[in-house]
């Protein structure tokens, strides 16, 4: 090509032009290949002939190719430049019908009035292929994350699950310990109270052992003292202590079937059966068997107000009871001992009362206890044993008992029963 | 006769002691409780106590702890008479030093017997320790000595008939 140009100049122009790495290719207005350097051949696999004075999309592939000409003419209509002086990625067709991608800059030449186009077609193969490589391994590092990911969420989950038994293992031992515990400390309860039990019942047979041994040794005494006094032909004597042998029997007998009852009811054997019965011949029938242990001059008074009405409870125990009550009044006082009965409000109300020796304040609140007898009582004969019975049997039939006392002056005990009235 | 304490809470049991011992030539003093039979053991030592364990305001066990730290009722012989009858009980009440210890019922030769035998132990006892010359027979055998001397000078003075 001619050049109005120093031939030094010239010279270098086109040396830099022909040994440009990237490929330069010059075309017209239309499309028309003009020039290529070198490197352009080189990256599309054509030789300068086969790509002079050929349409430029040759080198491109579709849809591009048929579109060209639509591009260059658009841009010489509008003037909108969409790659030139811009530059873009696309792609170019070898003469062996491979594509390869290039980045394309192009140039807008106009020389002697005529457009031309320069393209630089700068060869990003392997850039892209350096891209792919990379997206290559990316997508490769990506698929292995996941995998490890996956294996690490499956161990992960493997040992959630596991620490989950674990756990439920940990609960569990932990449940059964807590249970065995208790179960141990329930035992030691059950222990403790079995020793208290086992204390309460040896001191029990303890302390009635001594009230047994007590009337034995005046009944083997007295047995003693009347051989000697047969001997002696002291017959008043012999009278009096073979009367001493017979009431210490009865007080023996007294013990034990207290004794009895006791045991009975400790063990839960005794049962309540109720029945219908008129309460005031019941109250009448008691006056009647008890009289023999008043003493001379004492009587046993009942104002009874239940009017004939039937109630129904356990007789048997409630005569035990009302025994217990009376022969207790008889014994600690000289003077008349008075009863009441009637209903209040839903109760059998029973009052038994004495103008005897009195409870002393202190003793009053151990007078239910097993074997106490007050300090002001000790020289009359008595179990202990008698308001503990009393107040068991009453716990039985569903009623209570309360007394009021004073020392010297006499005490007043009040039962009350809950009635069914038959 | 000898005086012997009954300490005894029980009414007819005391009473029937005091009986049989009166009809055995003993002086029964009768005591109700322990307080009471430690008075009046103070005040007029007897010769033998016969004691009962199981009593209100002072026990027999206590009884016995405060006479035997006093000198005037320490050698007085000590018989428990007790409805305590557990082992452990009387080895409590030996250990204590009583003389003995009869349990309820007890059997009236038994006592009688008990009795006598601590009483003729407590003699031989008070007369081997009698206060003047605390060597008893020692002095006795002094004293006899003495006498046989005084035999000898009764021929003094007196004419001597030699018979062969």
């Amino acid at each position: 090509m001619e050049q109005n140009l120093p031939d030094e100049l010239y010279l270098r122009y086109r040396t830099v032009i022909e040994t440009a790495v990237d490929g330069i290719i010059t075309i017209d207005s239309s499309g028309v290949i003009e020039s290529v350097n070198p490197a352009a051949c080189r990256l599309f696999g054509y030789t300068r002939e086969e790509l002079e004075g050929r349409t430029v999309n040759m080198l491109m592939p579709s849809p591009h190719r048929d579109a060209h000409d639509s591009y260059i003419q658009r841009y010489l209509d509008t003037g909108e430049k969409r790659i030139i002086g811009i530059g873009r990625e696309v792609k170019g067709m070898r003469k062996d019908g491979t594509l390869f991608p290039f980045w394309l800059s192009v140039a807008q030449i106009q020389l002697d009035g005529n457009f031309g186009f320069t393209g630089f077609i700068h060869d990003i193969s392997d850039l892209k292929q350096a891209e792919e490589e990379i997206r290559q391994l990316n997508v490769d590092l990506e698929k292995k994350v996941n995998e490890r990911t996956e294996q690490l969420a499956e161990v992960v989950n493997q040992l959630l699950s596991s620490n989950k038994l674990l756990e439920r293992e940990i609960r569990e031992r932990r449940a059964a310990e807590e249970a065995l515990n208790k179960n141990r400390d329930e035992l030691l309860r059950a222990l403790d109270r079995e020793r208290e039990l086992s204390e309460l019942k040896s001191r029990f047979v303890a302390l009635a052992s001594h009230e047994f041994r007590t009337p034995l040794s005046t009944i083997l005494s007295s047995a003693s003292l009347v051989k000697r006094y047969a001997e002696l032909g002291n017959t008043e004597k012999q009278d009096f202590h073979l009367e001493k042998i017979r009431m210490g029997v009865n007080h023996l007998t007294g013990i034990l079937n207290d004794f009895l009852n006791l045991t009975k009811l400790e063990e839960g054997l005794v049962e309540a059966n109720p029945e219908p019965f008129n309460f005031t011949d019941f109250a009448a029938e008691i006056i009647d068997e008890i009289s023999g242990l008043a003493k001379p001059g004492q009587r046993i008074l009942w104002s009874d107000r239940t009017d004939g009405q039937e109630v129904r409870l356990d007789r048997r125990i409630l005569k035990n009871v009302m025994y217990n009550l009376i022969s207790n009044a008889l014994k600690y006082s000289d003077r008349d001992v008075q009863c009441r009965s009637g209903f209040s409000s839903g109760w059998l109300e029973v009052e038994v009362r004495d103008h005897g020796i009195g409870i002393p304040e202190t003793d009053q609140k151990y007078l239910f206890d097993r074997f106490f007898r007050a300090k002001n009582a000790l020289n009359i004969q008595g179990t202990g044993l008698g308001l503990n019975i009393v107040r068991r049997y009453l716990d039985l039939l569903g009623g209570d008992i309360n007394f009021t006392s004073r020392e010297g002056e006499g005490t007043t005990f009040t039962l009350r029963l809950p009635i069914a009235k038959a | 006769m000898k005086k012997i304490l009954i300490v005894e809470d029980n009414h007819d049991v005391r009473e029937n002691l005091a009986e049989i011992l009166e009809l055995s030539g003993y002086q029964p003093i009768t005591a109700e409780n322990g307080k009471i039979g430690v008075e009046k053991a103070m005040q007029d030592p007897p010769d033998l106590i016969l004691c009962d364990v199981m009593m209100p305001e002072l026990d027999g066990f206590g009884v016995l702890h405060i006479i035997s730290r006093n000198q005037r009722t320490a050698d007085v012989p000590f018989i428990f008479l007790t409805a305590k009858a557990e082992r452990d009980d009387f080895r409590r009440g030996m250990s204590l030093g009583a003389d003995d210890y009869i349990t309820k019922p007890f059997d009236e030769t038994v006592l009688l017997q008990t009795i006598e035998t601590r009483l003729k132990k407590s003699e031989r006892l008070k007369a081997a320790s009698a206060p003047n010359g605390g060597s008893g027979s020692l002095e006795r055998f002094i004293n006899e000595a003495k006498a046989m001397e005084a035999i000898r000078h009764l021929s003094d003075n007196r004419e001597v008939r030699i018979y062969r």
